[in-house]
């Protein structure tokens, strides 16, 4: 296979830049695979969307929507395929995408995590305010609870550190607390209180100590932890034994423990957070 | 960011269909591609919940240069059993949920958590497998002839603990019905108790109900079993059926039933049987089976959950 880079489609996929896709070994038409694979469509189609929590009207919405797609240009995607994988797995993949493409159109480039919208309205809001638009954690719990929702301190917290880690990190260093607040919209709130300048400092850390490691040690907890595959699924994916890989996340943790020890943030204050 | 890989490419990537020289390069965008982690996520978490088939089920016929041939034995086992004995465990639980008599042993419905099928197809490979880390398996498929098993106490043990732990998967199996299943994994204690001396006769059993899966109603297999594991009850076929139990009731977020399960789990047994068999990871399960339900989890909770303890 060609190891080049490649492009992304203005809609939809990414193509290879060497030449184009070539055509299937026999030659169908882009319906006829659609309809030999559609129940294998539809059912990835189901299970990417609850994944994703999409409610039953935006799953339908986007089924046709993926439809469209995978038939358009006489079924181009579809006709790409050239036996490389297994059909299942080349579908689970164009899917995916294409589902990543939806929620990008329907949400914008920025959209609640899928953990966000399991956990429903208050969490999604949380999460925008917090992730997206830079406020505190606590003025932000205030606004919601303005709006009418029954949200603690402590319950925002978890909420946040139950969805994916979408931390965009500084310029500077950690400890640089009083930087927080440049980070806010001007109108947004004014002080960022104690315990989220900790929060920001420890997700820093984390990804500081995340450059020191391997490529792939990197790229296992980054699917365990920020993608919340199982360590099963993990193993799987990157086609590495499942067994040791329990010892080796368990040793990659503990590489960041000490690194956050180092910088002075100790084991029970994380777990402090969590209680 | 935009995507690095191709869809081809990646799909080809997740069924081990590249060259070592493209693994690693593939791995290598993964590593910077956010894009391209998430759509991968997505692809192996959507294949994990298709119950209907394994996810992967070409690759056995492909180059997998990133495995072992341990590896790949284990690979195999998952893919035959996890999405059946997932299928049978979710509708073990509703079968369970409606039986108006049932051993105390097969009630895998007595909490309120949600089943989660890809949780299930998770746990159900990891107590069937895992359960026999390496050092544990190598020491039993090491040994090969009744004999020597049955000259070998460690052996011995590690007969019954995953006599034990493929026992839990027939009862699910059994609670379906699905006959198919259920003539495997009976096979496969089978296989297990025949390599023992003194239990050929309770092998034979198992041969038995594996032979009449078809036509064995739910409620008999159940006693079948019941009177199987009376004779079986031994330290290290408790061992393993507790554990496998725990394990696959935290999984599904059956806390009360895996703080159950786990509570009958005989440490000084556990103990003696790391020992024997020079392998200590065993602990870690029972570690993990009984930490707070809280920190099962997922996602960044996870992670801060353990670095902070």
């Amino acid at each position: 296979m060609s190891g080049s880079l490649h492009d992304r489609d203005q809609e939809s996929n990414v193509v290879e830049e060497a030449g184009a896709p070539a055509p299937h070994e026999e030659p169908s038409s882009g319906s006829a695979l659609y309809l030999e694979h559609r129940d294998t469509i539809a059912s990835l189609e189901s299970r990417l969307a609850r994944r994703k929590g999409l409610s039953e009207v935006e799953s339908e919405d986007f089924s046709s929507w993926a439809k469209i797609r995978l038939l358009r240009n006489n079924g181009e995607i579809l006709r790409r395929f050239r036996g490389d994988s297994s059909w299942r797995t080349y579908l689970g993949v164009v899917l995916a995408n294409l589902l990543r493409d939806y929620l990008d159109h329907r949400f914008g480039r920025w959209r609640p995590s899928a953990k966000a919208r399991r956990l429903g309205n208050a969490a999604v809001e949380l999460e925008t305010l917090v992730r997206r638009d830079g406020w505190g954690v606590r003025e932000a719990v205030r606004a919601l609870r303005n709006q009418g929702h029954d949200l603690s301190d402590s319950e925002a917290f978890r909420m946040l550190a139950s969805m994916p880690l979408r931390y965009r990190r500084r310029a500077v260093g950690p400890g640089a607390l009083s930087t927080l607040a440049g980070d806010r919209p001007a109108d947004g709130p004014l002080l960022a209180d104690e315990t989220q300048a900790r929060f920001v400092e420890v997700m820093e850390s984390i990804e500081e100590a995340m450059d020191d490691l391997a490529e792939e040690d990197q790229l296992i907890l980054r699917l365990r932890f920020w993608e919340d595959l199982t360590v099963a699924q993990v193993a799987r994916s990157l086609g590495i034994p499942q067994k040791p890989l329990y010892r080796r996340v368990n040793r990659l943790l503990d590489r960041l423990r000490e690194h956050l020890t180092d910088r002075g943030l100790a084991a029970e204050e994380l777990a402090r957070w969590i209680a | 960011m935009d995507r690095l890989i191709s869809d081809e490419r990646l799909a080809a990537f997740l069924d081990g269909c590249l060259d070592e020289a493209e693994r690693s390069e593939v791995l290598g965008m993964l590593a910077r591609s956010e894009s391209d982690r998430e759509v991968l996520a997505d692809t192996v978490a959507a294949l994990d919940d298709v119950a209907d088939a394994p996810a992967y089920a070409d690759q056995e016929r492909r180059p997998t240069v990133a495995q072992s041939p341990g590896t790949g034995r284990t690979s195999a086992r998952w893919r035959r059993w996890a999405a059946p004995v997932a299928a049978a465990a979710v509708a073990g639980l509703l079968w369970v949920g409606i039986a108006e008599s049932r051993g105390p042993w097969l009630r895998l419905a007595g909490s309120s958590g949600p089943a989660s099928l890809e949780r299930l197809g998770d746990a159900a490979s990891q107590a069937s497998d895992a359960f026999l880390s390496e050092g544990l398996r190598y020491r039993f498929s090491g040994v090969t002839t009744r004999g020597a098993i049955a000259s070998d106490p460690a052996a011995v043990a590690v007969g019954r603990f995953r006599a034990g732990v493929t026992a839990v998967d027939l009862e699910l199996a059994s609670g379906l019905g699905l006959s198919g299943q259920v003539a495997d994994l009976a096979s496969g204690v089978a296989g297990l108790l025949r390599e023992m001396d003194g239990l050929g006769p309770l092998a034979g059993r198992f041969e038995i109900w594996g032979a009449n899966a078809g036509s064995l109603s739910p409620r008999e297999a159940t006693e079948l079993l019941r009177d199987t594991r009376e004779v079986l009850d031994g330290p290290f076929f408790r061992l393993g059926h507790d554990l496998a139990r725990g394990r696959i009731a935290a999984e599904l977020h059956e806390w009360g039933l895996a703080e159950e399960a786990m509570g009958a789990v005989d440490r000084d047994a556990l103990a003696e049987l790391g020992a024997m068999a020079g392998f200590d990871a065993l602990e870690r399960w029972v570690e993990l089976l009984e930490r707070p339900r809280a920190e099962w989890e997922g996602g960044m909770a996870s992670l801060i959950r353990d670095l902070g303890t």
